[in-house]
């Protein structure tokens, strides 16, 4: 699933780079949409590494999932907040990989 | 990574697909949360089990009471026309201005959860000053919650009723359904001077009803005074207690006009009459009758008011009388209004229209 796992790499350095870019709160709205995106397609990379499971993977995953939500709403509370979240979703998509290569 | 075959990469995929329509439908069920919570859910409820309401006023101060469940503080403040604000101790406003409407706020845990308004009395001995009049009204029926629409919107200084205030008896349960609920916009404007009839007095001696509003004593008998007018309420009957009552009351000096009001109606050759056109009694103002009467009785005029919600049930009890100058059986209120050239009295059904007109201001 490298696909879904680049496409969430990517949303979250768009938030990322928005969140940079665009003062608040014009940068809540593509913050949102980038963490709602990535949030269903981390459920589906989720899906795949659990079947057959891959501990390192899934984890990554996992928090993925979890990154995207917060990502998705915590611009209500500080854009800092999901600025940050959106840099985590990149370095979540990329630890699998890193993890193996230093292994 | 092992080598998979077709169909298991297949059924990986859709379980893939499965797990993001999961997410889409979580995201959607979330969606429908927040905007049922945010747009379609209705604010936390009312905080009180009652009122708050006005239940005194005076020339510089006011009294607000109201019941709270539980150890809430009740922060009551009073803004006048020129927006200086005065702050309620014990629900109890002091140092106002006479005869200025203030606007009043109840917050509990500093959000807003009441408002309402009262008229202090006027220093002014020819201020104008305008009261509305009801009796035979605490039902619940559809007709007194009309004619409490109708007195909230009049915005009268204060309101007397003419006793029968709970039907069929004056228990603790019965009173917001009867009283608090359907005079709940007028009571937030204006105190309630209430005294007693027969369905009142018949449980506990009328000290539930006494209790609930705030009266000085059970039995409704006590003096109103605001600006230039003064309201003795007489309680069930004219009976030697209540005219010896009515002596002392009428004897203090200072109301420009006085009114009398007692449950049942002053008969022709009553023995309070002497006393009330020795006093210069304005009108004399009752209930007990389920109709809305004018009449002159003993020279003095006398409004009964019997229709303002009970209804007017069998005809046998509900005979005009014959003296009568007018007599209805419409549901409203009378609307007393007081100025420096006279005193006028309409009778306001439950759609605002007047019925009946009598005297001059």
């Amino acid at each position: 699933m490298i696909g879904l796992r680049v496409t969430i790499g990517v949303l979250g350095g768009a938030g990322f780079v928005a969140g940079l870019l665009i003062a608040a709160p014009a940068v809540l709205a593509p913050l949102f949409l980038c963490g709602i995106v990535a949030f269903v397609l981390a459920a589906g990379c989720l899906a795949a590494d659990l079947l057959p499971l891959r501990p390192v993977y899934a984890a990554t995953s996992g928090l993925a999932l979890i990154d995207a939500a917060l990502m998705t709403v915590a611009g209500q509370v500080s854009t800092t907040l999901a600025v940050g979240a959106a840099l985590a979703l990149v370095l979540l998509s990329a630890a699998p990989r890193l993890i193996r290569a230093r292994g | 990574m092992a080598v998979r075959t077709p169909l298991e990469r297949r059924l990986r995929w859709a379980v893939v697909g499965l797990a993001m329509l999961c997410a889409v439908l979580v995201l959607v069920v979330v969606a429908v949360l927040v905007y049922w919570k945010l747009y379609l859910l209705s604010p936390g409820s009312d905080p009180f089990s009652r009122g708050p309401f006005v239940i005194r006023l005076g020339e510089t101060s006011a009294q607000l009471a109201w019941t709270l469940p539980g150890d809430g503080k009740v922060e009551l403040v009073a803004t006048a026309p020129d927006g200086t604000t005065a702050t309620a101790r014990d629900g109890r406003f002091t140092g106002l201005e006479p005869g200025v409407r203030y606007l009043w706020t109840a917050a509990v845990g500093s959000v807003g959860r009441a408002a309402g308004s009262f008229h202090t009395a006027p220093a002014n001995p020819d201020a104008p000053v305008t009261f509305a009049v009801i009796g035979d009204y605490g039902s619940g029926t559809d007709h007194e919650w009309a004619v409490g629409r109708t007195l909230a919107s009049e915005q009268p200084d204060f309101v007397v009723t003419a006793g029968d205030n709970s039907y069929l008896v004056g228990a603790p349960v019965l009173l917001d359904r009867n009283i608090f609920d359907p005079l709940h916009d007028v009571m937030l404007e204006a105190p309630l001077y209430a005294t007693m009839g027969e369905h009142d007095l018949f449980y506990s001696n009328g000290a539930a009803v006494a209790d609930a509003l705030h009266l000085p004593n059970d039995a409704g008998r006590y003096v109103v005074d605001y600006g230039p007018v003064q309201v003795v309420l007489l309680g069930l009957d004219d009976g030697p207690a209540e005219v010896a009552f009515a002596r002392r009351a009428l004897a203090r000096p200072g109301p420009r006009v006085r009114f009398v009001v007692l449950h049942r109606p002053v008969q022709p050759g009553d023995r309070i009459l002497p006393l009330l056109r020795r006093t210069h009694v304005a009108a004399v103002i009752a209930g007990h009758l389920h109709r809305y009467e004018r009449r002159v009785v003993g020279g003095i005029p006398e409004f009964v008011v019997g229709t303002s919600g009970e209804g007017a049930g069998a005809a046998a009890f509900t005979k005009r009388s014959p003296d009568a100058i007018v007599s209805l059986l419409n549901f409203g209120s009378l609307r007393v209004t007081v100025t420096a050239t006279g005193v006028s009295y309409q009778f306001i059904d439950e759609r605002g229209r007047v019925l009946d007109h009598y005297g001059k201001g």
